[in-house]
This record gives structure tokens, C-alpha cells and sequence, in this order.
């Protein structure tokens, strides 16, 4: 397994093309703005080393035999997949933010299933293809970006009828050696931070559709792939001197728009072309794999509640009756998430190919109170915080001697506490909350993942809606 | 002279942790050294200290053939598999 520092020196080697602020960057990772990404991305190699965390953090491959991490491991039983949803809450409370690297292994573990299910109708060998992918991927430790959000256009129509036939991605020549392909991904998570992108289509398709039903992994450094960063609330205080400000100054995530311009994939790194019966089949799979990974928001959650007991006592306002109630409910509300993210791997099964497969039913359920809960969790934060979070004048103002010490007098808080301990923990709320971190906390949250109604629709075909029925019919004497 | 004896700590991940598990396991082992029991990073120890943030106590020890093994699941001084732990390091005959 990699290190924390081969893995930085690793993505130094990498020749990606990254455009941030309209420019060109020659240094990705020491970039000021994404630099805490990468960190939160090393967090995922550093505890995957110690003792203390490699029962959660390592598996053992089912291909090698190897001790891997977690994340280029395929779910071998339930086990596992209860283990994966302890690794979200662990990084998560680790880093404060989005570390990023599940996005990759819900791919794999996707591709696990899928490439082996096509095969078996087709008569294809994608899922060979996919495993000897997948055991270069487990040896080296990569970072993938599991990339499967188009930018879609007119959501109306299918990929066929965009008006720009690239809205979707798709095959735009297939060669004896491989296939040359157009378009984007966007809103891709940890992508300048990968080493590899493993491309899935991102809705159900028809044969109209058949050229968009493509799946295929890359280097993310592969010519004609072009990263453009999305920017997030706040990011420029990453700019700025000192560190307060930032609220997380070590960690946090980023998103970019991926565009793949006539970008050549070799036959072996092909997992589905124009087998366009299978592309709802793979983005039912990863999405349900990715609403699990929401496991995640827990840990950031245990960081945010922690922030607001930790306010709470520098304002002395701690025992307060509805102080101490809110704190009931904000981990009411976080541990019922990890409920969800544990029931759904516990109920898991294991498919044909192998692979243990999440509780699609209880997968959506989890996520869709994901879409909700972080941003009632944000609300009882702010409130215990109370308006300084967001009045506070900035750490240079405390650093000036003309005002420094007024804003230290007027903004003391207990006894015994700095002004400026209480600045950091306000900081830090507003991060999560407000700042760069709250792009994953509450909008990711939101979005990622697929939006509220997609785990709706899902719930709507997946409840036992029949077996309800006849249960409530026999008990009040209805006979059919 | 006998066989050194050997104790091996195994750490659940630590997802949701309700004490510091790496400060138990420091406690652990200077209380193996002070009883003259080695401790052990690689293969099969006499006693191996599982231990575990919370008492759902989810590692995974199943690798381990040892003679005696001791689940710790908080850092009370007091508690049983704690006793027995001190007990197990203060015998000669390390079978649980």
C-alpha cells in the first residue's frame, strides 16, 4: 500500500491539464486552493498504515490475497460492507470534509457486478478486461475518479436529441485497437486528485442511445483530458494570510468539470460499448453503492456537533436545558444516518459475480435522509453558535494593533478561554455550514449521489407495495 | 529456561471510538513489559488483546489461533476482561 507522501509524490508525477481561476496550472498539488483536497485524499493512505485503524481501512483482495485499502477492495460479504460504512464516518470525522476516494471504489465495485452481468447475456469478456484492471488498480493503490454525472442539457430529451450530441458523453469512433471519445463529466469529485477516471454512462438508455452506453478507465492524465475546477463559497480565503479564517485549514474537496476531447481508450480498458440494455443496470448499481458512501456526512457530522458542544462551553451557555436539547437531537439526527448507512450494508447480498451488493431499498432511504438531515443539523449548529459566526471580523482585524485589542475585549467569551480559541471553533462552524466545506456537507448532500427524487423514484419501485396490500387486507377480513 | 511469552494488540478501525484506544493499548503494553511478557507486531501471540472502541466490538480477530484471547471494549481498570488481562500477564501458564 501507498503512504500519505508516496501518494502526494505520486499525483507530482501526474501531467494533468487543470484551468483554475482562468489559468493554466503548472503546480496542482501545492495549489493553495486544492492543496487541502489532497490532503483530505492522503488522509485515506495515512490511516490505511496504522494499527489502529487498518481493521476498518484494509481488506484483504480477492484476487491476490494481497492486504489492500479499502477503497480498491471488492465486498466480499456483508462484513465488508459494513466496514465501508465505518471507513465513511471514520474519515469523515477525520478530515471535516470529502475525502473523495469512494466515488472510485463504488465504481469498481459496480463494474464488479455489471461487466460480469453483461458477459453472461452478450457473450463479452469485459469483466476479465475489468479484473485485471482492478488488480493493477489494488497493487499500485490508485485514487479513481468514478466519473458518471454529464452535464445533460436539456433534460427532456435523451442523449440522442441534445442539441449538441456531446451534452452526453460518447463514442465518436471505434478503431480495431479501441474507441475515441467526446464530452464531460461534471461535478466530479477528487478528480485532479486521481490517478486513474473510470467513466460510466448516467441514465438508462435505449437503442437510439446506444453510442452514449460507454464504460472505460483511463490515466487521468490521458491526452485530451481537460480539468476545469469548480469554485466553492469562501475559497479565496485560502489566499489569504493566517489560518483561522479558513476554519479547516488542513482539509477539505473540490469538484471539476472533466472534458474528454477526442480522447483515445484502448480495447483493454473498455468495460461497455454500445451494450446500452446495461446502462441503467450500471448506474443503478453505483448509485446505490454511492448513497451508501453518504456515511460520510456522519463524520462530518460528529465533527460539527462536536463544534457546537465545544461553543456551547467557551459561551458558558452549555448547561442551558434547550442548548443541551438541540445537541440531543443534532446527534438524534447523525446517528440516525449511520443507522440507515449500516442497515443497508448489513441487509446486503451477495450477486452472481461475487460481489456483495448494498439494500437498494434501504441505500435510497439512507440517502434521501441525507438530503434533509445535515442541513437541519447546520441550523441547530448556527444557532447554538449564535450570530458571531458570521459577524466576526477577520483574523488580520485581531492582528492590528490599532483594533486587535478591542475586538479581544469585546469578544471574550468564559473564563479561561482565548478570543481566539472561540474564533477558530465560530470558523469552523461557518466552514462546514457556510465555507468551502459546506459544498460537501449540504449541497453534496443535496445532490451527490443523485438528487432527492431520484432516491424517491427508486423507493416508489422498490417498496413491497404488494405484499403491504395483502397484509392490511387480511387483517380487516377482505377477501380477493 | 521456559519460552518468552508473547501478547499481540489488535485494534477494532476506531469509526466511533467512546475512548482513547491508543492510550489503553500503551497502558497494555507496559503492563506485558512490567510482567516480563513480550510485546509481539507479527505472528501468533500467547495473548492477544483485542481492542475495541465500543461494545459492538467489530474487529475482525478471526487470523488469531492464540491460547487466551482478551476483549477490551473501554478503558475501565476495573473491568472483568481487565482483570482477567492482569491475571493472564501475572500467571506463568499464559492459557487462557
Amino acid at each position: 500500500m501507498m503512504t500519505p507522501e508516496a501518494y502526494e509524490e505520486s499525483l507530482r508525477k501526474l501531467n494533468l491539464k487543470v484551468y483554475l481561476f482562468g489559468e493554466k496550472l503548472d503546480n496542482v498539488v501545492d495549489n493553495p486552493i486544492i492543496r487541502p483536497s489532497m490532503n483530505a485524499v492522503a488522509k485515506t493512505y495515512e490511516l490505511a498504515q496504522m494499527p489502529e485503524h487498518e481493521d476498518i481501512m484494509t481488506a484483504t483482495s480477492h484476487l491476490t490475497g494481497r492486504k489492500i485499502n479499502r477503497f480498491t477492495h471488492i465486498h466480499q460479504s456483508t462484513d465488508d460492507l459494513v466496514k465501508k460504512t465505518r471507513m465513511g464516518r471514520l474519515l469523515g470525522a477525520n478530515t471535516g470534509c470529502c475525502f473523495q476516494r469512494c466515488v472510485g471504489m463504488d465504481a469498481l465495485n459496480a463494474l464488479s457486478m455489471t461487466t460480469y452481468d453483461i458477459d453472461a447475456r452478450h457473450g463479452t469478456n469485459y469483466n476479465e478486461r475489468f479484473l485485471k484492471y482492478l488488480e493493477y488498480v489494488q497493487i499500485n493503490d490508485l485514487t479513481c475518479d468514478g466519473a458518471m454525472t454529464d452535464p445533460k442539457g436539456d433534460r427532456s430529451l435523451p442523449p440522442h436529441q441534445q442539441a449538441d450530441p456531446d451534452l452526453y458523453l460518447r463514442v465518436v469512433e471505434v478503431k480495431s485497437d479501441g474507441i475515441v471519445v467526446t464530452g464531460a463529466k461534471a461535478h466530479q469529485t477528487g478528480a485532479v486528485n486521481s490517478h486513474e477516471v473510470i467513466v460510466m454512462p448516467t441514465i438508462a438508455m435505449r437503442e437510439a442511445d446506444k453510442d452514449y452506453a460507454v464504460s472505460f478507465a483511463l490515466p487521468s492524465d490521458a491526452e485530451g483530458i481537460t480539468y476545469i475546477m469548480g469554485r466553492q463559497s469562501c475559497d479565496t480565503r485560502k489566499l489569504e494570510e493566517g489560518l483561522i479564517d479558513r476554519g479547516n485549514p488542513c482539509f477539505g474537496g473540490h469538484e471539476a468539470l472533466v472534458v474528454f476531447d477526442n480522447v483515445f481508450v484502448p480495447n483493454d480498458r473498455i468495460f461497455m460499448l454500445k451494450e446500452y440494455d446495461f446502462a441503467g443496470h450500471l448506474v443503478e448499481r453505483f448509485a446505490s453503492y454511492h448513497r451508501q458512501s453518504y456515511a460520510c456526512k456522519v463524520g462530518v457530522g460528529d465533527v460539527l456537533i462536536g463544534a457546537s458542544q465545544t461553543v456551547a462551553e467557551y459561551n458558558g451557555v452549555e448547561k442551558a436545558s434547550h442548548i443541551k436539547d438541540k445537541l440531543v437531537e443534532m446527534n438524534h439526527l447523525n446517528e440516525t444516518l449511520f443507522s440507515g448507512s449500516l442497515s443497508c450494508a448489513a441487509a446486503g447480498h451477495k450477486e452472481p459475480s461475487g460481489t456483495y451488493y448494498v439494500n437498494n431499498l434501504l441505500a435510497n432511504v439512507f440517502k434521501q435522509n441525507v438530503t434533509r438531515f445535515p442541513y437541519e443539523l447546520s441550523r441547530l449548529a448556527q444557532d447554538i453558535a449564535g450570530g458571531l459566526m458570521v459577524t466576526l471580523p477577520s483574523e488580520t482585524d485581531f492582528k492590528t494593533p490599532e483594533i486587535g485589542p478591542v475586538l479581544e475585549k469585546y469578544y471574550r467569551g468564559k473564563e479561561g478561554i482565548s478570543t481566539e480559541d472561540k474564533a477558530r471553533i465560530l470558523r469552523l462552524i461557518e466552514n462546514l455550514t457556510l465555507g468551502t466545506a459546506a459544498v460537501g456537507y449540504l449541497t453534496e448532500s443535496m445532490h451527490g449521489a443523485g438528487s432527492p427524487q431520484a432516491q424517491r423514484v427508486m423507493i416508489a419501485r422498490l417498496a413491497n407495495m404488494e405484499e403491504k396490500k395483502k397484509r392490511a387486507k387480511a387483517l380487516c377480513g377482505i377477501k380477493e | 529456561m521456559g519460552t518468552q511469552k508473547t501478547l499481540r494488540i489488535k485494534f477494532c478501525g476506531g469509526c466511533n471510538p467512546e475512548y482513547d484506544r491508543v492510550a489503553l493499548a500503551e497502558q497494555v503494553q507496559a503492563m506485558a513489559r512490567t510482567n516480563g511478557v513480550t510485546v509481539i507486531t507479527d505472528g501468533q501471540p500467547n495473548v492477544l488483546v483485542v481492542i475495541c472502541g465500543c461494545a459492538c466490538a467489530c474487529a475482525d480477530w478471526t487470523a488469531f489461533d492464540s491460547s487466551a484471547i482478551v476483549m477490551l471494549t473501554d478503558d475501565n481498570p476495573e473491568g472483568f476482561e481487565m482483570d482477567r488481562l492482569r491475571r493472564l500477564l501475572s500467571a506463568g501458564d499464559m492459557a487462557g
